[in-house]
């Protein structure tokens, strides 16, 4: 039997996985066995959770730790950092060409991630300046998209 | 300022008691969720250590912007897969456990019995079959109760990719435990 309505399944879902049902959930449940089978999923998940006793850090572990030397430094590696660097540039570029419909949050998460791995190389802290930078380069990227997606429309016939 | 707060504090000026009681307050959590990803206590044991040591290195670069707790999840997270990766020569790719989901047939009988205490077993060998990425967002977010908020912080995710992971995840579970009947 197939679902009644695919818009109102995966709202259930939705309430299902936050754990807040409303009073449409029974009725709905009854009618749709895909929507069945989650509730059932999300309730052996939750049971198999609840049953299973969390595992306890050995003893002496914490001793183990303190007493082991610091590890090594990351060190500002060229190579490391010229890669990082290039894909701060890059990856944005080539999502903007891709065209994909949430551009503006992915290239903001990208940016976000490659400087605070490059930070990280770095021994530095660049969140701040991923903040200040998210908004002009998305901005930037997107003025970019029409140009690179008729050099790759140019390149393509030219196949 | 919350306990974890004043530890790192005294931490960072040189208190090793501090240091002790931090590693102590969330050792647990840690270790169980290494055990859980890798499987083995040996590995989780040396997952926990390198979290500790890593996070005891880093530390003065905390800025406290996320919970100390989830902060050294994220760590944990990355220790684990990095043991992950070197342990299996032939990882699943997410590509790869994406093309052999099929819709669930959802026999009310079969899935049904998942509420049931036999039927755990099987679960736990449905999750210990997912992709990485997956099995690490349903272990996260399930086995130590973080919200999806937390679970996306800890995967270094938008929190859009995390739910959108735990419902392949869940789809894939569903796929796994039906074939099996």
């Amino acid at each position: 039997m197939n679902s009644p309505n695919p818009d109102t399944c995966s709202q259930i879902r939705e309430q299902l996985a936050q754990g807040h049902p409303t009073g449409a959930l029974a009725g709905h449940l009854t009618a749709c066995p895909d929507c069945r089978a989650f509730a059932a999923l999300e309730k052996g998940l939750l049971h198999l959770a609840q049953s299973q006793p969390a595992p306890t850090a050995p003893t002496g572990l914490a001793d183990a730790i303190l007493a082991a030397p610091p590890p090594p430094k990351p060190g500002a590696d060229r190579a490391l950092l010229k890669r990082l660097a290039f894909r701060v540039l890059v990856d944005p570029l080539l999502l903007a060409e891709q065209g994909l419909h949430d551009t503006g949050a992915r290239m903001r998460f990208r940016l976000r991630r490659h400087l605070h791995a490059l930070g990280e190389a770095l021994g530095a802290q660049l969140s701040g300046l991923a903040q200040r930078l998210a908004d002009p380069f998305v901005l930037t990227a997107r003025a970019l998209k029409p140009s690179l997606v008729s050099a790759a429309h140019y390149f393509k016939q030219g196949d | 300022m919350d306990r974890d707060s004043q530890l790192i504090k005294r931490h960072l000026a040189g208190d090793t008691r501090a240091s002790r009681e931090l590693i102590e307050r969330h050792q647990d959590q840690i270790y169980a969720l290494a055990w859980r990803l890798l499987g083995s206590q040996e590995e989780a044991r040396e997952a926990t250590q390198d979290t500790f040591l890593q996070a005891l290195a880093a530390l003065p670069r905390f800025r406290g912007t996320a919970a100390f707790s989830t902060w050294l999840y994220r760590i944990a997270v990355n220790a684990c897969t990095t043991r992950g990766k070197k342990r299996r020569n032939n990882p699943i790719s997410l590509d790869d456990e994406d093309q052999a989901v099929e819709p669930a047939d959802s026999t009310p009988s079969a899935l049904e019995q998942l509420e049931h205490h036999e039927r755990h077993q099987q679960l736990h060998r449905a999750i210990d079959q997912l992709a990485d990425p997956y099995r690490t967002a349903v272990v996260l977010h399930y086995f130590q109760g973080l919200s999806y908020e937390e679970t996306a912080q800890a995967m270094d995710l938008p929190i859009g990719t995390v739910k959108v992971r735990l419902y392949r995840a869940k789809r894939l579970l569903l796929a796994k435990i039906q074939n099996r009947q």
